[in-house]
């Protein structure tokens, strides 16, 4: 989507505990904020199976858009 | 022209959020600005003894002190805005409104807060979140306060531990 819409981007690819990393990156490359999607889960799911967003949300410095798709919990349900 | 909705409640933390839209409207003027104030509506056990121009006017008195930082900030960075005042729920509203005037985005602050803290409390932007697909720009504000960050999880542990004590018995 980013090639269609001729939109420069790069890869960054980093391991440990998802926020945490994605607060980090955007404070050491000075970003004005950071652009996240969200399922759109309650406050308890969130607790239960983990919110990267929320966390993020509560973390990051700047501003963060978080954008919620139409997807449900049902998508990521094991078959 | 961008259409953003700034949900107001008069908190500290609406300041961080002014900022915010105040910077990005010098950035891009072509802004559409509506403010949204939403009060608690009144028990109706007390609206019914209170003659309904008083509740109005109280509401109107309430939303007029919630948004006076806020439009007094817009104002003298000279950005135009328009104002809406209404009374219910307030992610509900707030999700009802980005989508009656079709919004690109809603501008939100919120309290810095652990996961056991947002978990217990009731909170507005989590429910917006969940509420709506207008992409959210989320500015978190001040830490959550001392009682709020150590006495909700001491008294969840004693909820617990009493439980458990309870169980054992």
């Amino acid at each position: 989507m980013l090639d269609a819409n001729r939109l420069g981007w790069r890869l960054h690819v980093l391991m440990g505990e998802p926020a945490a990393c994605i607060v980090e990156q955007a404070a050491m490359l000075g970003s004005r904020g950071i652009v996240i999607g969200a399922r759109g889960v309650t406050v308890g799911e969130a607790l239960l199976l983990g919110s990267v967003a929320q966390q993020v949300i509560h973390t990051a410095r700047g501003a963060v858009l978080v954008v919620r798709g139409p997807a449900t919990l049902e998508e990521n349900a094991p078959c | 022209m961008l259409k953003v909705l700034f949900p107001v409640d008069g908190s500290s933390n609406s300041r961080h959020a002014v900022r915010y839209v105040v910077s990005e409207f010098q950035s891009n003027p072509a802004m559409d600005i509506h403010l949204l104030n939403v009060q608690r509506p009144f028990s109706r056990y007390i609206a019914r003894f209170v003659d309904r121009k008083d509740i109005k006017a109280m509401h109107n008195e309430e939303s007029e002190k919630a948004l006076r930082l806020i439009r007094q900030k817009l104002d003298e960075a000279s950005v135009p805005y328009a104002v809406h005042v209404e009374v219910g729920e307030k992610a509900t509203l707030i999700a009802e409104f980005a989508k009656r005037l079709h919004c690109d985005q809603i501008v939100m602050s919120t309290t810095r807060k652990n996961s056991l803290v947002r978990t217990v409390e009731d909170s507005v932007t989590n429910k917006v979140l969940e509420l709506t697909t207008v992409p959210v720009i989320m500015i978190a504000g001040d830490a959550a306060s001392k009682a709020e960050r150590y006495g909700i999880p001491v008294g969840v542990g004693t909820g617990l531990a009493w439980l458990v004590v309870a169980a054992a018995n």
